[in-house]
């Protein structure tokens, strides 16, 4: 697979943190907000041999820590979290695909949401749980379109499995 | 430990969460305490998204139309100008004199002195807002270098947006007063002898309950803030009351608040200083 330049990937990284700090962080449809950075995380650590998805999710993350929360980390912890299903399960997908991609972000959404609500949670805030499930339904599907339209910009060559009668080993 | 070395990715992530986890518990006990290092860094992230956050505003404004029903954007219009009218009515109510020496008794009872000092007013830009289904926090532009400080009041035009969480040189965090962490105590603006507490309700309004069980509340009457807590002065604009009812024969009233700030579209506000 081709590989992706740490400045080109860091770049991505940069405008989404943009994004999601001035503009998706005030868009709320239906009390639903995505979480870009989050998709990235999820797209980078499947689709690319490096440590993107982790390293600049960590970097990143505590940007957005910085920015936007009340508990330093918080934020970040989860894309850790969310970085590690990903590095486990691709090499038992096919990487094409966009399917496996979209179901790392179905795992990804729910350890985001309940590991924020939890950590708040555990420092006395008051919300409630309920609020974190309502939230669910509309981030699994805005995460799902989010990746898939980001998994198929970025997939650009093949990559060849491991049970491909052609496979020669290594990636294209 | 060799199992560990075998498997860098692995072994970073996890070094990463237990650094992390150190970090969360950190930030959660010493939130009182100042943090250089956090500081600085926070202004040159506002530095960076200043540029931004202009156009970022008109892309939310268009985006969150896009997706609100035409009836719901021409009820919108219509509660604008009704809190328009509203506002103007609440100037003939306003807390007289007389009511405003009680709170300053109230407060000095209460040891607090928020209302003893007169305000200044500092603007200043939006930079970034998270407004998830569980949080609602600003970035601001203006911060320890206007003087602005833990709790220190936020308001525009409209009415009470929140009080600040922590503050930096060229950038403040506002925790908005729809977040459910945010607990503000009301008065009607009719009637100063009714109190309540309200807070977010985790979908963009408030909710609260009235003090007085006895409280003649009705649709359409508009809530200021009590100045009981010392955080928020006595007489800012919280909102309208949509909805008061009791949720059981024991329960107190309970009222549903429409924040009269439209929190989407902030662009400027003023810290009372």
């Amino acid at each position: 697979m081709r590989k992706m330049r740490y400045y080109k990937a860091a770049i991505l990284f940069f405008i989404a943190f943009l994004i999601q700090t001035t503009i998706l962080g005030g868009v709320s449809i239906r009390g639903v907000s995505p979480n870009l950075l989050l998709c990235l995380v999820v797209v980078f650590s499947f689709l690319y041999d490096e440590s993107y998805g982790l390293i600049l999710g960590i970097v990143f993350g505590l940007l957005l820590d910085l920015s936007t929360q009340t508990l330093f980390g918080i934020q970040t912890i989860t894309f850790v979290a969310a970085g590690i299903p990903p590095l486990i399960f691709r090499r038992l997908f096919n990487r094409e695909r966009v399917l496996p991609d979209i179901l790392m972000a179905l795992i990804a959404t729910p350890i985001n949401v309940f590991a924020v609500w939890f950590a708040y949670h555990l420092t006395g805030s008051p919300v409630k749980i309920d609020h974190a499930v309502g939230a669910l339904p509309g981030l699994l599907i805005s995460h799902a379109v989010i990746v898939c339209i980001l998994h198929l910009l970025l997939v650009r060559t093949i990559i060849r499995h491991k049970r491909d009668r052609k496979y020669l080993g290594g990636t294209a | 430990m060799k199992w560990f070395w075998e498997r860098p990715k692995f072994t970073i992530a996890a070094a990463a969460i237990v650094l992390l986890l150190i970090f969360i518990f950190a930030s959660w006990r010493l939130s009182e305490y100042d943090n250089p290092a956090g500081g600085a860094a926070r202004s040159v992230i506002s530095a960076v998204q200043k540029p931004f956050a202009a156009a970022a505003v008109w892309v939310r404004e268009r985006v969150t139309n896009a997706f609100t029903d035409e009836d719901i954007l021409r009820e919108n219009e219509e509660l604008k100008e009704k809190v328009s009218r509203l506002q103007d009515e609440l100037i003939k109510y306003r807390l007289d004199e007389t009511e405003l020496e009680e709170l300053r008794n109230l407060q000095d009872a209460l040891g607090t002195d928020a209302l003893r000092g007169e305000y200044t007013l500092k603007a200043a830009n939006v930079l970034a807002f998270e407004g998830s289904d569980m949080f609602n926090i600003l970035t601001i532009d203006v911060g320890e270098e206007a003087g602005a400080g833990r709790d220190t009041v936020v308001v525009n035009g409209d009415g009470l947006i929140g009080r600040v969480f922590e503050t930096a040189k060229g950038s403040s965090k506002v925790v908005a007063i729809i977040d459910e962490n945010n607990k503000i105590g009301f008065q009607l603006a009719d009637n100063p002898g009714f109190l309540g507490v309200c807070s977010g309700d985790g979908d963009g309004g408030l909710t609260g309950v009235m003090l007085d069980d006895e409280a003649k509340v009705k649709e359409g009457d508009q809530l200021i803030t009590s100045g009981i807590g010392g955080v928020y002065p006595a007489g800012i604009v919280i909102g309208t009351v949509i909805e008061a009812k009791h949720t059981d024969e024991n329960a107190l009233l309970a009222v549903k608040i429409q924040p009269a700030v439209y929190f989407k579209g902030i662009k400027k506000v003023a810290l009372l200083l």
